[in-house]
């Protein structure tokens, strides 16, 4: 049972959407993917959806997000929830790390599979949503070898870790 | 090159299309009525492709909920555009950043953050967790 879908958002999705929220403060034209990033985090509750954001990106918005951008981080902060690391995050992203992911992208693919709320009652998340072309297109790559490691690396775990998953790895629109 | 007019309203407002066209403001307007002003912008075209698979109409409306939310927090007006941003830089400043260099100032931020993949805490997950998939 795998609960409401859960997103993560990477920080290129967050940029986008600061970004956005603060030129239509300022009555601007948005581009796209700002719209979308908008979009996206603004209609998940509406939509059933959890949306998460990683330990990092957390810090980073409430030392510089709540002092330059004020009005957008209170903003974006009611909508979204930290995915903290959980059991195996490490080993996990350090087999990512070996694939060839920077370390960004391990952790946020880590973060995705073993991830965890501040209730520790959920294991990972349906979607990783970002913008990065070269992580999408590694991600593709790279999934069914993936997919076999982790299993290898599972199927000796107790539950819920033997259960853990991939996420897919999309852009905002593909989100259905 | 501003060009200073003076229009006066009799009727209406006629604003020539030349002037129009050398604000690049494209096809399609989108005239904003504020308190004291009215702002003549490019229409905001919505992407054909939407997250969730919302309408056009659905995206206008959060769109314009999203503003009304920032300005009220704002105290009712626009942000200043010298207002201090991301990265040590001014908005205005930061609007003319190449996207490269928006991804090396995020890059940067974020790095103060980053910590190594061993140095990570992890927290414990309870057995009923409920796993994606």
């Amino acid at each position: 049972m795998s609960g409401q879908m859960r997103l993560l958002l990477d920080k290129n999705i967050v940029c986008r959407y600061f970004e956005g929220v603060s030129a239509l403060a300022r009555g601007l034209t948005l581009v796209e993917e700002e719209q979308r990033a908008i979009l996206l985090v603004h209609l998940a509750r509406r939509k059933k959806r959890r949306l998460f954001i990683s330990v990092e990106v957390f810090n980073l918005l409430q030392a510089h997000g709540r002092r330059v951008s004020p009005a957008e981080t209170l903003m974006f902060f009611k909508r979204v929830e930290v995915l903290c690391p959980g059991r195996y995050f490490k080993r996990w992203a350090r087999r990512l790390r070996e694939t060839g992911f920077t370390r960004e992208d391990a952790k946020v693919l880590a973060l995705g599979t073993f991830g965890t709320d501040a209730a520790g009652a959920v294991l990972g998340v349906q979607v990783v949503v970002t913008y990065d072309r070269p992580m999408m297109r590694k991600w593709a790559l790279e999934r069914s070898e993936l997919q076999e490691r982790l299993a290898r690396m599972t199927e000796v775990l107790d539950d819920p870790f033997g259960r853990a998953h991939l996420p897919d790895v999309l852009r905002p629109e593909e989100i259905t | 090159m501003n060009d200073a007019i003076v229009l006066e309203e009799q009727k209406g407002l006629w604003i020539e299309e030349r002037l129009l066209r050398q604000a690049q403001l494209g096809e399609r307007l989108q005239v904003m009525v504020e308190q004291g002003e009215i702002r003549i912008l490019p229409a905001r075209t919505v992407p054909s492709r939407l997250p969730y698979g919302v309408s056009v109409d659905e995206a206008q409306t959060v769109l314009r909920e999203a503003r009304e939310e920032a300005i009220a927090l704002y105290g009712g007006q626009a942000p200043p555009a010298d207002q201090p941003y991301f990265g040590g830089v001014t908005w205005r400043e930061y609007q003319v950043l190449s996207d490269e260099e928006r991804q090396a100032l995020w890059d940067k931020l974020y790095a103060e953050f980053d910590v190594e993949i061993e140095a990570t805490e992890e927290q414990d997950v309870r057995s009923d967790a409920l796993v994606a998939g």
